[in-house]
């Protein structure tokens, strides 16, 4: 019996469909990834390089152009203001050469003062360093250098070496694991400012986005405020710096106040991450 | 055959491209998908009696499922889907001049 070509296509997708159903029920679909993140994770690595010192490339020239912008704003009135704005302009080039040799001082110093902090931060946790190899914008997650195999567990909190709250542990392959971030849609939790007992819902809002939601309408909260976790909800340990409040966002139907928050990480930067092994 | 092993090779490495170049240039929050543009791309010039484009949904959308957060066969049904209807209901009602079929 000849099946007409429209039912063929039916029964193509539903065999397709149940087929995913299964392999995503199954132990499979993290064997499968494994494999895959096992073969490409040196290229990933690679490209993962290049895009940042790529864009690094970018921002500076964009910071070159308004810099540019900036003097030919003031250099079209005669001559002599170009003879002045390119003294001017020396003067910019020896301060930033000046600059540039401080900012390499201080990354030097930036470096001993990271492994200090790694090493001031092992002795309240019990930390794995791992590596990130990937990067999903799009879906507010990482994926990181250890697995199972090397004693990752799920839901364990992951930070910086500035303490600062990253995400958590989500899905976990055998030698690799994702990283769900915090600004995740999936992820709320309690947080607090640092230096006032006022609490609040911190909800992931995707693609980078925080909000702090639930706080009482009478207390007082103001931009740059810096918001902690709570010791409330055991999700992730207390006094984790989390971010920064740049809106708040107040309306008088509501109960509430909500604050927009910006992460104290920044995703583009992330690069060598501690998951909390002993919490809980 | 050579034409699927060098379409699968593409797709692998635009998957890797984006998921890990891309994620850097990205427009707020979201990364061009070019393993979307490449389906359409393939589907719409494929010659209609060929499978090419289905063969790119299908293996485009699997690379993009593993190197993504979403349940595997996500990536695969949409880019399908996309595949399917250039093929079947695009194809047959629009016709695009500039378009040389391969």
């Amino acid at each position: 019996m000849k099946l007409p070509p429209k039912l063929k296509i039916i029964i193509a997708g539903v065999l397709l469909v149940s087929f995913f159903l299964v392999l995503n029920l199954t132990p499979a679909k993290k064997e499968i990834k494994n494999f895959f993140y096992l073969i490409s994770s040196p290229i990933q690595k690679t490209l993962w390089r290049a895009g940042d010192k790529v864009s690094d490339f970018f921002e500076m020239v964009k910071e070159i152009k308004n810099l540019k912008k900036e003097v030919d704003e003031h250099s079209f009135i005669d001559t002599l203001r170009y003879a002045w704005v390119n003294e001017e302009l020396k003067l910019k080039i020896q301060e930033l050469i000046a600059e540039n040799v401080a900012l390499k001082e201080l990354k030097r110093e930036n470096e001993v003062l990271r492994e200090a902090l790694k090493a001031g931060l092992e002795k309240e946790f019990k930390l794995l360093s791992v590596e990130v190899i990937g990067k999903d914008i799009s879906q507010d997650s990482l994926l990181v250098s250890l697995g199972s195999k090397d004693g990752i567990l799920k839901d364990s909190p992951v930070i910086n070496q500035q303490k600062a709250l990253v995400g958590k542990i989500g899905a976990i392959y055998q030698n690799y694991s994702k990283v769900i971030l915090i600004s995740n849609k999936e992820i709320t939790f309690d947080a607090k400012l640092s230096d006032a007992e006022i609490y609040g819902l911190l909800k992931g809002e995707g693609k980078g986005k925080l909000a702090l939601d639930l706080i009482p309408r009478e207390k007082e909260i103001k931009e740059g405020d810096l918001v902690v976790t709570a010791p409330l909800g055991g999700i992730f340990p207390k006094g984790l710096l989390v971010g920064e409040i740049v809106k708040v966002l107040k309306s008088d139907v509501k109960a509430w106040q909500e604050a927009e928050i910006s992460p104290a990480f920044n995703f583009k930067e992330l690069d060598t991450l501690f998951v909390i092994t002993n919490f809980k | 055959m050579r034409n699927f092993l060098i379409l699968t090779l593409s797709l692998y490495i635009l998957a890797l491209f984006q998921t890990s170049f891309l994620v850097y240039f990205d427009i707020s929050g979201y990364v061009l998908n070019f393993i979307l543009i490449t389906v359409i791309f393939v589907s719409l010039l494929e010659n209609p009696p060929k499978n090419l484009g289905i063969s790119s949904a299908f293996i485009g959308g699997f690379f993009l499922d593993i190197f993504s957060e979403n349940f595997l066969g996500f990536w695969i049904l949409i880019s399908l889907l996309i595949s399917l209807f250039i093929k079947f209901i695009f194809r047959k009602h629009v016709r695009i001049p500039i378009i040389k079929r391969v």
